[in-house]
């Protein structure tokens, strides 16, 4: 089952030979390496401060009740939403987009 | 109290459950009286799901019916997804923990959330545009199928039972409460009802359950905070100043000084005790991040949709209503502390949780909405346990049907027939284990099971995952064994730390010191993954490294993926 049925393999050797394929797998990785990165670093961010500096994370905002860490909470709740938004509309638009042309004009 | 014993035997009389229901009776004084409201809607979502389960069994004939359920929208099955992810586990494990705790049942929440962007970035698409029903299908693709599809599925039965456990628990705790009926009757019900649904509905029906289950949970959840809000005011800064209001009260009562007292009370609005060391702190937030993108029952999913495309729009959806979810939690975390903390109904002399410490929630239901919310939320807590236990069951069982038997057994020719016998043989199974477990565990805390789960996904399938998919110098020995150190890693240290050591077999001092032990074990598992390919002189490594521009090729574009949709 895992080897790719034989009516592909002259697409598959044309699209990889291809400069926009490299170009677009490249772009796509670059790009979800970089919001990886970006969610591993403000998650560790913020386990970090939980772990060394409760205190801090405990004081309250403007004078009320609701402290730090409950706003940074919620930041890091909808933050998680939103970056997901922008690959999926970025992956689902112009490397879909750039994936379509690329295999129409190679199947012509 | 006399009187609400003879009608509770009365009740029970009448429904024939009298036979070995002395016991529980017995047992019964500090249970809510049985709830006809909850009996009578968690008996209509039974009979729909029921009706929905026969539909989907006249139309399950083929393997592929059976694992993917004929191909679903990336909507629906964003929501799937959410109604396998938010377990009744979570729902009643995180409100209770900050009912007891405060701010700390966040972190366990956010935890949760923020492991969706990475299945997302780095495992979703190439999984859809490779795989056909199990993720040992995209592990295994370009090596041989024999030893890394047997990791795979040793693997998954590990990941699934420990989630399993903590569900089975779950389920008995809450059913006890609310229907006054012997845990070990529960469990029978629940590993029952799961089974009919797998069995005879497979995926589709899985499906179909988790769908209706996430929207019942959502509404449910969201109905609540609107009650809890409207208590405080619809006023944020309230809550919580009553929260804390309610907790220094409690220190007070409890003899501290005005000082002391106060101190206790402002603690929930912080991270208290759950994390103690930076060390245990991020190893279980890598845990739980990690974990998500290994999760063999959420990887399943991606396989019920098309394409890659609709493969990002379930993740897409996924995470919202699953975020919205977590942030409701916290509301009804601390709407708990405010509503139920004084009254006798809810909370012992000692201030404990009656009913067992999961069931903050299902208090606060009735407290804003009496018996008929207490029964709506009741309902829709155990439908939460249906939907979830069925998806584990069924990736436990393709894991053993698909890539046990047809795959590693048969080597690829199995006779489908044969092959969906199999994975219904092995579904009576599962289920018969999962009610044994949920016994022999009945005592565990149940968020605690999870995050074993997570452990072992994160360290075992996840390094797996990646190495093969984005790794050309991977080989099947590297595959197989370094996934194999990773998972065993993560169980070993496990048990070696204060959680098992300490807790379950008794010794003084833990010989691993940490609570999670994934910041070691997942980087073993991907050291060991590169050690053992790199070192892999075989002949079968030159071609599993030969192979892999080719997967590279379908992994990006999708050509030749194979179809949800049964035509």
């Amino acid at each position: 089952m895992s080897t790719p049925a034989p009516d592909h393999s002259a697409l598959e050797a044309r699209i990889a030979a291809d400069p926009r394929y490299a170009a677009l797998v490249r772009d796509r990785q670059r790009f979800s390496w970089l919001l990886t990165a970006i969610t591993v670093a403000v998650y560790s961010g913020f386990i970090s401060l939980i772990a060394f500096d409760k205190p801090l994370m405990a004081r309250p905002i403007g004078g009320g009740t609701v402290s730090l860490a409950v706003v940074l909470g919620a930041a890091m709740l909808i933050g998680t939403v939103a970056i997901c938004a922008v690959y999926v509309r970025r992956a689902n638009g112009e490397y879909d987009a750039r994936l379509a042309d690329l295999l129409t004009s190679l199947r012509s | 109290m006399t009187r609400s014993l003879v009608r509770s035997a009365g009740l029970l009389l009448l429904l024939g459950w009298a036979t070995g229901a002395n016991a529980a009776i017995a047992g019964a004084v500090q249970r809510q009286p049985t709830n006809w409201t909850a009996i009578l809607m968690f008996g209509g979502f039974v009979a729909i799901t029921l009706w929905i389960t026969g539909a989907a069994a006249r139309r399950t004939r083929t393997v592929s019916d059976f694992y993917t359920g004929g191909g679903i929208t990336g909507f629906q099955n964003g929501l799937a997804m959410a109604g396998d992810y938010c377990s009744a586990a979570s729902f009643l494990g995180i409100t209770s923990q900050i009912f007891n705790d405060g701010y700390d049942g966040l972190i366990y929440a956010i935890g949760f959330l923020v492991g969706w962007p990475i299945v997302l970035f780095l495992v979703a698409e190439k999984l859809r545009n490779l795989g056909r029903f199990t993720f040992a299908d995209v592990a295994s693709y370009r090596f041989l199928q024999g030893p890394v599809r047997s990791f795979s599925a040793i693997s998954t039965l590990f990941v699934v039972s420990f989630y399993l456990i903590a569900q089975m628990v779950g389920a008995g705790q809450l059913i006890q409460l609310l229907f006054g009926l012997p845990y070990l009757y529960a469990i029978i019900a629940v590993g029952g009802l799961m089974m009919v649904y797998v069995l005879f509905g497979g995926m589709r029906a899985t499906s179909w359950v988790q769908i209706i289950k996430a929207v019942m949970l959502l509404c449910g959840a969201t109905f609540l905070v609107v009650g809890v809000m409207a208590h405080v005011g619809f006023s944020f800064e309230a809550l919580f100043a009553k929260a804390v209001a309610v907790k220094t009260k409690l220190a007070l009562e409890s003899g501290l000084s005005a000082g002391d007292a106060a101190a206790k009370g402002r603690a929930i609005m912080g991270p208290g005790g759950f994390i103690k060391d930076p060390i245990s702190a991020l190893s279980f937030g890598f845990a739980l991040m990690l974990g998500t993108a290994g999760l063999p029952h959420i990887l399943m999913r991606f396989f019920t949709v098309p394409d890659a495309r609709e493969a990002r729009k379930s993740i897409m959806w996924a995470t919202v209503w699953i975020g919205y979810f977590y942030a409701l939690t916290f509301i009804l975390g601390f709407g708990a502390i405010v509503m139920i903390s004084f009254n006798p109904e809810y909370v012992d002399a000692a201030g404990a949780l009656r009913g067992g410490n999961n069931m903050a929630v299902m208090h606060l239901a009735h407290a804003i909405g009496g018996n008929l919310f207490l029964g709506f939320i009741s309902a829709v807590a155990f439908a939460t346990i249906l939907a979830v236990v069925a998806g584990l069951t069924l990736s436990a069982a393709s894991a053993i049907s698909h890539d046990i038997y047809a795959s590693v057994l048969r080597k690829g020719a199995a006779d489908p027939t044969k092959e969906l016998r199999v994975s219904r043989i092995t579904t009576i199974l599962l289920g018969i284990s999962a009610i044994i477990l949920g016994v022999v565990f009945e005592k565990q805390n149940v968020a605690f099971m999870v995050s074993l789960a997570f452990a072992l996904a994160a360290s075992g399938n996840f390094p797996v995952l990646v190495m093969s998919l984005l790794w050309k110098g991977c080989t099947t020995n590297g595959a197989a064994w370094g996934g194999a150190i990773g998972l065993l890693a993560a169980f070993g240290l496990t048990v070696l730390s204060p959680v098992i050591w300490v807790a379950v077999f008794g010794f003084n001092q833990a010989i691993f010191p940490y609570s999670s032990p994934a910041l070691f074990s997942v980087p073993a598992g991907f050291l060991a993954i590169w050690l053992i390919s790199v070192l892999d002189r075989s002949p079968r490594a030159a071609l599993d490294k030969a192979a892999y521009p080719a997967q590279r090729l379908r992994s990006e574009t999708g050509i030749g993926v194979h179809e949800a949709a049964a035509h």
